[in-house]
Order: structure tokens, then sequence, then C-alpha cells
């Protein structure tokens, strides 16, 4: 049954190497499918399957040149799958390293602390950054907040990856107006 | 995001793309035009003038075959480290199993030998480098355009097949057969290039991040 599955998959992958666009998508909905499951089976309660397989789809369509058809789909497709789940769990890693839950700190020490958007520089930057464009903010936003490639802007925004360099680089000039650099 | 709307454009996104190479072809590509550029060295450098004499010397013959077949099995697991799913743990001993042998051998000959003289290979190893160079470039740009999921050891390895080659060109070069002067001015130069490889493979190979 798997085997079979997976054969089709191949089969697919293999049309989407020549610009069938059609199988490309009906490949990536059934390596999902496929992936999902392995990702839960192997994260088990970690809310974070979905993200994981996203970045895992985005891997697949950089590296769907490496397919070699005629060989099995599966130690290719897992391997890559494998990798951004390390990756996810060793970027968790830093994260915690670096951050501290802020349930941890005590509730008097918690409260000495402010608010990212009420310390100075924090406050500054949501000022500045409010004063952006709503496109140009967004994609600042996913570029610096959240650490994403321009690629996985594109692909999140809908935007063309000029379009994104384009969009933070007038964002960045904004905000380099705004404070004075 | 929905994974379901990022299936969608990345569907939109599925222009033809051309297919890398099988391992074995792209190590037999890399073979080629490594040999050619280090023939072309080794004949800009000069070749030693004792040349058939120095290969009659049972241990430059095997250290001189190890050497050739570390480039090759280094090459050929960057290779495969570069496709997903075809890296195997054994095939990445390999290098490391014939590293070690050419060092074995050449101890044991240091031991017959008795006035050991490592001299200064200064010289050696600033030709180690610069016929290293040409194939180590051209390996990673091969590399670069496969998806090593490892991309530190992929650096490691193609660092090493290059100098390896780069070695076994000195060793036609290089009239000094003393193992000691082989040991330490032509085997551990291939080391620090296995460090600047990590580095530059994490570094270079950017296929997921590009």
């Amino acid at each position: 049954m798997d085997a079979d599955r997976h054969e089709e998959l191949a089969r697919l992958l293999s049309a989407a190497q020549d610009g069938d666009q059609e199988a490309y998508e009906s490949f990536l909905v059934g390596a999902s499918k496929l992936l999902r499951g392995f990702l839960q089976t192997q994260m088990g309660g970690d809310g974070m399957v979905e993200d994981v397989l996203q970045d895992t789809l985005l891997s697949i369509h950089r590296a769907r040149h490496t397919f070699l058809p005629g060989r099995a789909l599966g130690p290719w497709l897992y391997a890559i799958c494998k990798h951004r789940m390390i990756d996810h769990y060793r970027r968790s890693r830093r994260i915690m390293r670096r951050e501290v839950s802020e349930s941890e700190i005590p509730a008097q020490r918690a409260a000495s602390i402010p608010h990212p958007s009420e310390s100075r520089a924090g406050g500054v930057l949501s000022d500045a950054l409010a004063k952006l464009p709503k496109s140009q903010r967004h994609v600042v936003e996913l570029l610096k907040v959240h650490d994403m490639s321009i690629k996985e802007a594109a692909a999140r925004t809908g935007m063309s990856e000029s379009a994104v360099k384009v969009t933070a680089h007038r964002g960045y000039k904004t905000l380099r107006r705004l404070f004075g650099v | 995001m929905t994974t379901e709307r990022l299936i969608h454009e990345l569907a939109a996104k599925g222009q033809p793309v051309r297919r890398i190479a099988h391992p074995v072809i792209s190590l037999l590509r890399w073979m080629l035009v490594a040999v050619v550029c280090l023939g072309v060295g080794i004949l800009a450098l000069g070749p030693r003038p004792d040349l058939e004499a120095a290969f009659q010397n049972p241990t430059s013959l095997v250290v001189g075959l190890l050497t050739l077949a570390l480039g090759a099995s280094a090459a050929f697991s960057a290779f495969t480290m570069s496709v997903p799913g075809m890296d195997r743990r054994w095939l990445r001993a390999v290098p490391a199993v014939i590293l070690s042998l050419g060092i074995v051998v050449l101890a044991f000959s240091a031991v017959a030998v008795e006035n050991l003289h490592a001299g200064l290979g200064i010289v050696c190893v600033a030709r180690i480098f610069a016929l290293a160079a040409l194939p180590n470039a051209l390996l990673l740009t091969m590399l670069r355009k496969s998806a090593a999921l490892r991309a530190g050891t992929a650096g490691v390895f193609a660092a090493l097949s290059a100098a390896a080659l780069g070695t076994f060109g000195v060793q036609l070069v290089c009239v000094h057969d003393d193992p000691l002067h082989v040991l330490v001015w032509h085997f551990v130069p291939m080391m620090f290039l296995c460090g600047a490889g990590f580095l530059l493979g994490r570094l270079w190979f950017t296929w997921d991040r590009r």
C-alpha cells in the first residue's frame, strides 16, 4: 500500500521536475499527508507540526531537482523532513537558552520588567514600525522579527521575491529616516 | 498561511528543473577535470627527476595509491551527502579508514628509518594548496547545485578530496621521501584544509537559505 503510494508520488515528482504544475500540486498534497503523519508521530504533542511541515515543503521545493527518478522516494522525502525537524529543535533549543518564559520570572521581578513596547528601545521601535505603510511593516516584521528568508517571506505574503526585497528596502530606508541615521 | 495555500503557491512556481547527475557520474566528471588540472599543475611545477625510481619504493607507491583513493572516496562521500536520502554512514567512514591506513603505513616506515628528518616543507604546503585550489573550487561549485543536508561535513569531504589530490601531486614533485617529511608536510596540511572546508561548507552550501 505504502510502496504503491510512494511509487505514485515518485512518478508525480518526476513529472513535476519536467514542469508539470498539476502533477507537482498533487505530489505536494500527497507528500504533505505522509509527512504530517510522520511528524505527528515524531513530535507528538508539539504544536509546531504544521510549521515544520511548511518548512519541509519549502525545502522540498528548493531541492526537487535532487530527486533521481528510479530511486525510492521515501529516503529522499524523509531525509529532508528529518533535517527540517532537527533544525526546528535546534532553533527551539537556542531560543530556550536565551529566553526565559514569563511563568519562570518571579512575580515581583516580572512586574518591574517593562513590556517591549513599554521599554524605551522597544517603544521607539514599535512607534517607528507603526509609522511604516502596512505592506512594508509586514515584510520588515517577517524578515527581522520572525527571522524568515526572502523566499519564505515571499511565500508567506504571496509577493514575488523581488517585490519583497524592494518593499523591505523601502521599509529600512523609511526606518533609517525616522531614526535620523 | 495555511499549508494548502502554500502548496498551491509552490505548485504555481513549479518551473522545469534540471536534475542533478547521479553521484557516480558527478564523481567521474569531477575526477576527469581535477586530474587534468593536477597534471597541468605538476608539469608547471616540474615533476621530480627520479619519479620512476621513487615509485619503485613500496612505501611511496602505497602512500601514493592511498592518497588517490582518499581523494576519490572523499569526493564520492561529498556527492552522496548532497543528495537527500543517499548519505550512508559507512560511506563517510571510508575516507577516514583510508587516511588512517596512510598514516599507519608512514608511521611504520618511519620506524624503519634511522635518521628521520622532516626538513622544512613550507613550499610543499604551498604547492598542496595551489594544486588543490582549482579542484576544490570546482567541487564546491558542483556541490552547491545539490542539497547537502550536512553542509559542514560535505565541505570537509570536498576539501579533503581536493587536498588529497594536491598531496598526491606534491608527491610527484617533492624529492623528499622521508616518511616524517611526508607525514608532517604532506599529510598534516590536509587536516587544516578540512577545517577550512567545514567553515566553507557552512557558508557556501546555502540551498536551504536561498
